[in-house]
C-alpha cells in the first residue's frame, strides 16, 4: 500500500492527492504535522526525507520526495491511460518538464505568501508577491493562446497532464496570500477546466466546480 | 482617471469582458469604475453584472458557484436568481421565504459585439459600435494595465502598437498606428488592407484600466487570424513591459507586479 505523508494545508501534498484521487489509486495517509508541531523537522521524519519538506511517497518501501518527482513516479506507475505523463513525443515530454519547473517557481513565490499570511513564516511578502505576479502574467498570456488554438490544458495534447495538476494547486490558493487573480482570466478559466477533470477533488480554500447540470 | 471624469463615465456602456470567456456555469470577477462586479451568465444564455458582495456577510459571489438558474453563495448558500438578483432560499431557514429587500444589486448589461457590456449609472440606449455594422467580431487578448485612462489613451496615440514581423528577415517591424473613436475608444490600423482593430479602456480603478479589442469580422484564414491575435496580443504586453519599467513601482496593493526578480 503506498503511504503518503501528508498534510492536510499544503498545496504541495494536496497535488498529489488529487493525481491519486484521479487515477483512482488507494493509499494510506500520514498525517505529519506540519503547523503547529513541525514534525517535518522531527528526527522520525528527517529520516523519511532529510531536506524536512513535504508531501514524501513510501510505496513498498520506496522513498521519494519532492511533489513533482512524487506525480512523475505516480503518473508513471499506475496510469494506465498514459495520458497523465505522456512521453512518445520528446517535445510534449519537455513541455510537461518544463511546467513542473513552473510550479517550483510557484511554492518559491505564491506559496512563500500564503505561508507568510497565514502561519508566520518568514519571507520577503512583497517580492514574493510581485514574483507569483509575474508568473501568472505568464501563465494567463500561455493559457490565452492555447485556447484560441483549441487546447484547454497547458500542455498542447487532449487531455490534461501531471503540469496542469502541479500548477494548481498554489494558483488557486493565491488570494490566501494577498494575490488576487482578478487580472487573469485565462487562469480562472483553466482553474474551472482542472476542477472538472473526473475524480476531482478538493482542500480547504479550494472549492470544486459547480455541475455542469 | 481622475475622480471628475470617473463621475462622468457613469452612464457609458463599457466592455468588462469578452463574450466568449464568460463560461457557462462559472461567474466571472471585473471592476468598472471602482465597483467590484461578478459576471455570469445564465443557462438561457442571459448575461447578469452583479455587485460582487453576498447581501448576507458580504462575500464575494464570484468565489460561489453557478447553478445554471441561480448563484449560490459559498458561505452560508444563500441563493439569489439570474435577471432579479432576488434571493430564493436561505439554507438555515428553508421554511422562509425570503424577503423582496434580499437581492443583489444589479448592473445595467448588454451582450454585443463579441463582448460583455456594463455600466454603473444608467445608461441610454445600447451600446454601438457604428463601424462595426452587425459583423461579427473576433476579440484580442484583454489586458490590464495599472496606469490611469487618459494617460493610456495617451501613449497609444503617441507610440501605436509595433507589432513583430511573423517570420524572420521580412523587413521592419510594422506600426499600427492608433487613432481616436471616440470616449474610452481607439481604432488601430496597420498599412496592410484588413489591418484594422478597435480598442476599448475599460477603467476599472482610478489607476487601473482593462485594454480590451477586436478585429471587424473580416474573412481570414484560422492561421492567419491566431498569428495575428498572437502578435496583438505580444504587442499590448510589450507596451505595458514599457510603460511599468519607465517608473519605479510604488508600494500600494495596486502597484504593477515587477518583471524581473524571480527564478521563473
Amino acid at each position: 500500500m503506498i503511504r503518503l505523508y501528508d498534510w492536510e494545508l499544503s498545496g504541495n501534498c494536496y497535488k498529489v492527492r488529487l493525481l491519486l484521487a484521479v487515477l483512482g489509486v488507494a493509499y494510506e495517509r500520514r498525517v505529519v504535522d506540519y503547523y503547529p508541531g513541525k514534525e517535518h523537522k522531527s528526527d522520525w521524519f528527517l529520516g523519511i526525507n532529510p531536506l524536512g519538506q513535504l508531501p514524501a511517497l513510501d510505496d513498498g518501501g520506496f522513498l521519494l520526495r519532492d511533489a513533482q518527482a512524487i506525480l512523475v513516479y505516480l503518473a508513471s506507475s499506475y496510469d494506465v491511460s498514459g495520458s497523465w505523463f505522456p512521453r512518445a513525443d520528446p517535445k510534449l515530454t519537455g513541455q510537461i518538464a518544463m511546467w513542473l519547473a513552473f510550479a517550483d517557481s510557484l511554492t518559491a513565490t505564491a506559496s512563500a505568501a500564503r505561508l507568510h499570511d497565514s502561519i508566520g513564516h518568514e519571507a520577503d511578502i512583497e517580492k514574493c508577491r510581485a514574483g507569483a505576479h509575474s508568473l501568472f502574467r505568464v501563465m494567463d498570456e500561455h493559457l490565452w493562446l492555447q485556447d484560441r488554438q483549441g487546447q484547454p490544458w497547458l500542455c498542447p495534447a487532449d487531455r490534461p497532464t501531471i503540469a496542469d495538476i502541479a500548477c494548481f494547486p498554489y494558483v488557486m490558493l493565491s488570494e490566501e496570500g494577498g494575490i488576487p487573480r482578478i487580472d487573469y482570466p485565462a487562469i480562472r478559466r483553466w482553474g474551472e477546466r482542472v476542477k472538472r477533470i473526473p475524480g476531482f477533488v478538493a482542500m480547504p480554500g479550494i472549492l470544486p466546480a459547480a455541475p455542469l447540470g | 482617471m481622475s475622480a471628475a471624469s470617473f463621475e462622468m463615465s457613469h452612464d457609458q456602456w463599457f466592455p468588462v469582458a469578452p463574450s466568449r470567456e464568460v463560461d457557462r456555469r462559472a461567474i466571472c470577477q471585473a471592476k468598472l469604475l471602482g465597483q467590484e462586479l461578478a459576471v455570469w451568465r445564465s443557462d438561457d444564455g442571459a448575461v447578469n453584472a452583479w455587485e460582487n458582495r453576498c447581501v448576507h456577510r458580504s462575500v464575494r459571489l464570484t468565489i460561489g458557484l453557478n447553478l445554471g438558474m441561480e448563484v449560490r453563495c459559498p458561505y452560508h448558500g444563500w441563493r439569489y436568481a439570474t435577471g432579479t438578483g432576488q434571493c430564493t432560499r436561505i439554507p438555515a431557514h428553508p421554511n422562509l421565504t425570503p424577503a423582496k429587500s434580499i437581492c443583489i444589486k444589479k448592473f445595467p448589461v448588454q451582450e454585443r459585439y463579441g463582448f460583455v457590456w456594463a455600466a454603473i449609472g444608467n445608461p441610454t440606449g445600447q451600446p454601438e459600435l457604428l463601424e462595426l455594422g452587425n459583423s461579427p467580431t473576433v476579440t484580442l487578448r484583454s489586458l490590464p494595465f495599472h496606469i490611469a485612462a487618459e494617460r493610456l489613451t495617451d501613449i497609444l496615440l503617441e507610440t501605436g502598437l509595433a507589432l513583430e514581423t511573423s517570420g524572420e528577415n521580412t523587413g521592419s517591424s510594422p506600426e499600427w498606428k492608433v487613432s481616436k473613436a471616440g470616449s474610452h475608444k481607439l481604432k488601430a490600423a496597420g498599412s496592410n488592407p484588413g489591418e484594422t482593430a478597435l480598442l476599448f479602456i475599460q477603467p476599472a480603478e482610478p489607476e487601473r484600466v482593462v485594454l480590451h479589442g477586436c478585429l471587424p469580422g473580416a474573412a481570414r484564414s484560422s492561421a492567419n487570424e491566431f498569428d495575428l491575435l498572437r502578435r496583438l496580443s505580444n504587442s499590448m504586453t510589450r507596451l505595458r513591459r514599457r510603460i511599468e519599467s519607465a517608473r519605479a513601482p510604488v508600494g500600494s496593493t495596486a502597484a504593477p507586479p515587477q518583471q524581473s526578480g524571480t527564478t521563473a
